[in-house]
């Protein structure tokens, strides 16, 4: 006998018309489909933009820091350098800040292509954070194998997102990019895509998976489903390859889709015929709280039915493609613009204002020769790679050594790294530049002020390392001081040759975990941890939590 | 912990178990006013709320029509509704989220509601049934054209099961409307998907005026007995009035009884009733076979006639998988396994990493045969490490000195401590044993009960609990709350009297426990 019927009753009756309705409602239809409706007929737009880039394993941030004119940037060390007292970051004690505006620091040569002809996109829009480590991404040995190397590797894949990250559970860098876009397109009615889902690493064995183990998936905004299937690999694809990626057989509640799917179209009806069930059911109920409850129900969803009727929210002001760009080779800047004119384009359209972009070389496997493969450039150059070198640029063991290299095979590696750098970032720099050029028809903005890109990698300084990594944001955000050059303090003594030994004792260093919550926390998410929070390696939690305060606007 | 009075806290059986006199400490909080008792008046009914109930049911109100609030299809009666309405198609499985267990059963009427992750979660069902039905229609439904006639008796045919009424009675405009003018596909998905979010579907509700009151009855029983919607039957007796009279009801239910749907359903309620599957585990494969085991032998004594008695002492042996077979053919004597209780899934259900824990196991059949609640343990009862008393201790004497040496605890485990002894013969996978592995002295599996009653080992005390009206009220109980989907309540004491009076006349048979439920009138009056 463990309860009394009237004390029930009773206790229903107090939540009668609060919390009690929600026990017959629900959240949990429609609402992709009415948020964004229902945010622009009130005139808001929730939508920010989010793109996710990252170049895995090629961006070496010692390449890509900022040093002061005329320091060897090969060599300069960052232990002796006080850049100045007013640059002091507050909240850490150590490193700087400075505005890129009118920094004073020599540009490194990949991201000054970003803010170069023929991209210029504004020094405002740059944001880089450098000095970070890695302490929560932890591996469980006995889930990873337990040599240094397997270690080192899984750390890499696990910060990047690599064929590792399924088997672990362990928040990465896509993992935190998913969590962003769901929140999004669940919690603001955006929609999202997950584009380019390739890894690139290891494709012999990697090649079918993605970071989430399920198909490249997107949300539709015309029924909230997840049935849509899109990659957007921007390696060096054509143009109309990406339009059919982005554009192709994608419906628009204005009905000047190519393709109208009748089921989307019709499905808000279904809220129609099910209130009207509703209505039935409320001549069978005999207890007074049953019946209150379901005319609050039935009065949610005339509401929600009304949602659906509102219009679309794709603006009248937006110019869809109504065909693929011409197949005709055009330059190389006129290629790479055609890719960020799309993706502008695909954002101004709400097809999708949250995507994740990858960044792929064709033959860019770990165990593949990059083998007389030419990287092309904006300035109208052309540079051929011999061979991969990523074995000797970033395996820190005992084959892979600087010590184990001649000056001609080291020098060789990082003009390869060079070469990839650039032409990530120039990528980077089409689809900013297309996104900056674009007026937001929600914001009345340019797209680029609603939209943060994120390029990351996990080389720092050659190896596969566990701190001193970099992360280069372009774009702008409410709730982020952007714009500026952020250099942690992060004087990690940690190799990859003893990271089973260290990795988890070193603290207080500015984490890339509390980059990652500052970044969720500035999208409207509420977390405060990331990292396994059960694993006690040795004694100590591998998991962080804070965030980096001198970015939070 | 949350717990009432059980009514009969006041009435001692021969087991005069209450006279556990619990402390405080271990009670946990203090026992509600039992039956009779005025009512704490911070516990009575908010102001206001009198509206919510139906004039008289102040008191005891044994054979009255009670109105229930609505009452949602677990997750276990949706997945078998939607199986109904879509034989032929495999459908997803796993989709819904599971339903919680408050009192044990995952039928708790006061429980399932829809939350967020829900209703997603069904939103989601409902467009993949709906895509599955499209793509294989020729599966469901014998159509010479994919026409809008085809799309119509699709519907009709898959809402008869999922509306738990016959399709003549079914007033499905909204749902034929929404297929008008569609392609054919279109058409069949909007329409499944409605149907799977028709508030019809997902909750037990009672009947409308001028709607045939036996589907409410219909629907009610076939959830009792299959976990199912009424088959065809089952609705033109409901149709016919067929389901009005106790005899009706009962008459029904010997015929839903005989059908292999049963037996699915018996071996649910078995295991929730013995807590064998809890929510959240995955049992080894040997633990599945023990589980899958004793649930067989449970519905063999259903089947065969048995009683409570047989349920608690038969050594009938049942078919067995490899692994609980092996184990019990190494018994050093035959027929030491009576009853469900010294088989391989209570035994180690009730143990732990290591070794066997005579507190659970004294615990669980003060809670699951006897209905006893025990309160919450002291914080940090369970991490206190055994007391060492020397090598020449053993297990059972570490583990009197722990709990039955302080006031705080001897309360409770002076009563749970015996019955949990007594099953210290079976080791941590059900394994017959005779020696103390501590000690390496023979087990003592002796023990009195606060009654004064003595027993040397296990099949002494469950021969004691068998005979106890106790025990056969207990039962009454738990069926009565799987049949309802709750309860019995305070004020249903009458109703348990009622029902336990009938089992305790059939010399406790089970089957004939089933009858005494669905054919009292508080089963089938007002029912959703």
């Amino acid at each position: 006998m463990k309860f009394d019927r009237r004390r029930f009753l009773a206790t229903l009756g107090a939540a009668a018309g609060g919390a009690a309705a929600s026990r017959l409602v629900g959240d949990g239809w429609l609402p992709e489909f009415v948020a964004p409706r229902v945010a622009r007929a009130a005139g808001a737009s929730p939508f920010r933009g989010f793109v996710l880039c990252y170049g895995m394993q090629h961006l070496c941030a010692h390449q890509m820091r900022f040093v002061p004119k005329g320091e060897d940037r090969e060599k300069f060390n960052l232990d002796r350098y006080n850049f100045r007292e007013t640059g002091k970051l507050p909240e850490t004690g150590g490193g700087y800040v400075v505005d890129l505006k009118d920094s004073g620091l020599d540009w490194p040569e990949p991201i000054r292509a970003i803010v170069d002809a023929p991209f210029n996109v504004p020094a405002e829009y740059i944001t880089i954070i450098d000095g970070l480590a890695n302490s929560a991404m932890h591996i469980e040995r006995d889930k990873f194998g337990t040599s240094a190397t397997s270690h080192a590797w899984s750390q890499a894949s696990v910060l990047t997102g690599g064929p590792a990250l399924n088997s672990l559970g362990t928040p990465s860098y896509p993992d935190v990019a998913w969590r962003i876009h769901e929140h999004l397109a669940r919690q603001q009615g955006n929609s999202y895509q997950l584009l380019g889902f390739d890894t690139g690493y290891n494709r012999g064995t990697h090649q079918a998976e993605n970071f989430f183990g399920q198909p490249s998936a997107a949300f539709d905004p015309n029924d909230g489903s997840q049935t849509l299937s899109n990659r957007l690999e921007l390696g060096l694809q054509r143009p109309s390859r990406i339009w059919d990626d982005v554009f192709r057989d994608r419906s628009y509640p204005d009905g000047s889709a190519p393709k109208v799917d009748p089921l989307k179209q019709a499905r808000p009806q279904t809220v129609r015929a099910v209130i009207e069930r509703y209505k039935r059911l409320l001549g069978r109920v005999k207890i007074q709280y049953d019946q209150d409850r379901l005319a609050q129900q039935i009065a949610r969803l005339e509401q929600l039915y009304q949602d659906t009727q509102l219009p679309a929210p794709i603006s009248q002001q937006c110019s869809k493609p109504t065909q693929p760009p011409a197949p005709t080779e055009g330059t190389y800047v006129q290629e790479l613009m055609a890719v960020g004119k799309m993706i502008a384009m695909a954002f101004a359209c709400d097809i999708s204002r949250v995507a994740g972009v990858h960044f792929r070389m064709p033959n860019a496997g770990v165990l593949e020769n990059l083998k007389d493969y030419v990287f092309r450039f904006a300035d109208g150059t052309s540079e051929t790679v011999r061979g991969d070198v990523h074995n000797i640029h970033a395996h820190a063991s005992s084959a892979s050594r600087r010590e184990d290299h001649t000056d001609a095979e080291w020098n060789e590696a990082h003009r390869v790294m060079r070469l990839y750098n650039r032409s990530h970032c120039e990528y980077v720099a089409a689809i900013a530049s297309e996104l900056h050029r674009t007026s937001d028809p929600l914001s009345g903005k340019s797209l680029l002020d609603n939209t943060l890109i994120v390029l990351t990698a996990e080389l720092s300084d050659g190896a596969h390392e566990v701190n001193d990594r970099m992360m280069v944001l372009v774009g702008k955000m409410p709730g982020l001081n952007t714009g500026k050059y952020y250099r942690f303090p992060a004087v990690n003594p940690m190799r990859v040759d003893n990271i089973i030994r260290n990795y988890l004792h070193y603290a207080p260093y500015q984490d890339i975990a509390q980059f990652y919550i500052t970044l969720m926390q500035a999208y409207g998410m509420t977390i405060d941890r990331i990292g396994p929070t059960e694993y006690k390696g040795d004694g100590k939690l591998a998991n962080r939590s804070g965030t980096l305060k001198e970015l939070i606007a | 912990m949350l717990y009432s009075a059980p009514m009969h806290t006041l009435k001692l059986s021969s087991l005069a178990l209450v006279a556990c006199a619990l402390s405080l400490a271990c009670q946990g909080e203090m026992l509600p006013p039992g039956p009779g008792v005025e009512p704490d008046p911070h516990q009575s009914p908010a102001p206001g709320s009198s509206r919510l109930l139906p004039p008289g049911l102040a008191g005891e109100y044994c054979n009255q029509a009670i109105p229930s609030p609505l009452h949602r299809l677990s997750s276990w009666e949706m997945q078998n509704t939607l199986a109904a309405a879509f034989p032929g198609l495999e459908l997803p499985s796993a989709r819904l989220v599971s339903d919680a267990r408050p009192y044990g059963y995952d039928n708790d009427l006061l429980s399932l509601g829809i939350d967020d992750a829900f209703a997603r979660s069904l939103n989601t069902l409902s467009i993949d049934i709906g895509k599955l039905a499209a793509e294989q229609v020729e599966q469901l439904i014998d159509c010479s054209a994919r026409d809008a006639a085809c799309v119509k008796r699709l519907i009709a045919q898959v809402a008869e099961p999922l509306l738990r009424r016959e399709a003549a009675d079914l007033a499905l405009e909204e749902i034929e409307a929404l297929a008008a003018g569609q392609p054919f596909e279109t058409a069949v998905r909007l329409s499944i998907e409605s149907l799977l979010k028709a508030p019809e579907f997902i909750f037990r509700a009672g009947t409308a005026a001028g709607e045939p009151q036996g589907y409410a009855a219909a629907s009610r029983l076939s959830y009792f007995l299959w976990g199912t919607p009424p088959d065809k039957q089952l609705l033109a007796d409901a149709k016919a009035g067929r389901l009005a009279s106790a005899s009706d009801l009962r008459r029904a239910a010997e015929r839903l009884l005989a059908d292999p749907r049963a037996e699915r359903q018996l071996k649910h309620f078995f295991a929730l009733w013995a807590n064998l599957r809890p929510d959240g585990t995955n049992p080894t494969a040997d633990g599945l076979a023990a589980i899958e085991e004793t649930e067989s032998f449970a519905l063999h004594v259903f089947k065969s006639g048995g009683s409570l008695k047989d349920l608690l002492l038969s050594s009938d042996v049942v078919e067995a998988k490899p692994s609980v077979a092996a184990l019990y053919q190494r018994d050093p004597q035959p027929m030491l396994r009576t009853g469900m209780l010294s088989r391989a899934a209570f035994l180690q259900r009730t143990s732990k990493v290591d070794g066997v824990s005579p507190v659970a196991r004294g615990v669980w059949l003060l809670e699951h045969v006897l209905c006893r609640e025990l309160g919450t343990p002291p914080e940090g009862a369970d991490a206190t490490p055994l007391p060492e008393l020397g090598a020449n201790a053993t297990r059972r004497e570490q583990i009197v000195a722990q709990t039955e040496s302080s006031a705080e605890c001897s309360g409770c485990h002076r009563v749970i401590n015996p019955i949990g002894f007594a099953f210290d013969n079976f080791g941590p996978q059900g394994e017959y044993r005779e020696v103390d592995q501590r000690s390496g002295r023979p087990i003592d599996a002796s023990g009195k009960l606060p009654s004064g009653e003595s027993f040397q080992d296990y099949r002494e005390l469950l021969s004691i609990i068998a005979s106890s009206s106790e025990t056969s009220r207990c039962l009454t109980e738990q069926l009565m709350r799987f049949a309802f989907g709750g309860g019995p309540e305070v004020n249903d004491r009458c109703l348990v009297d009622e029902i336990h009076q009938g089992f305790v006349k059939s010399e406790l048979k089970l089957r004939e426990l089933v009858l005494e439920i669905v054919s009292h009138p508080r089963f089938f009056k007002g029912a959703n």
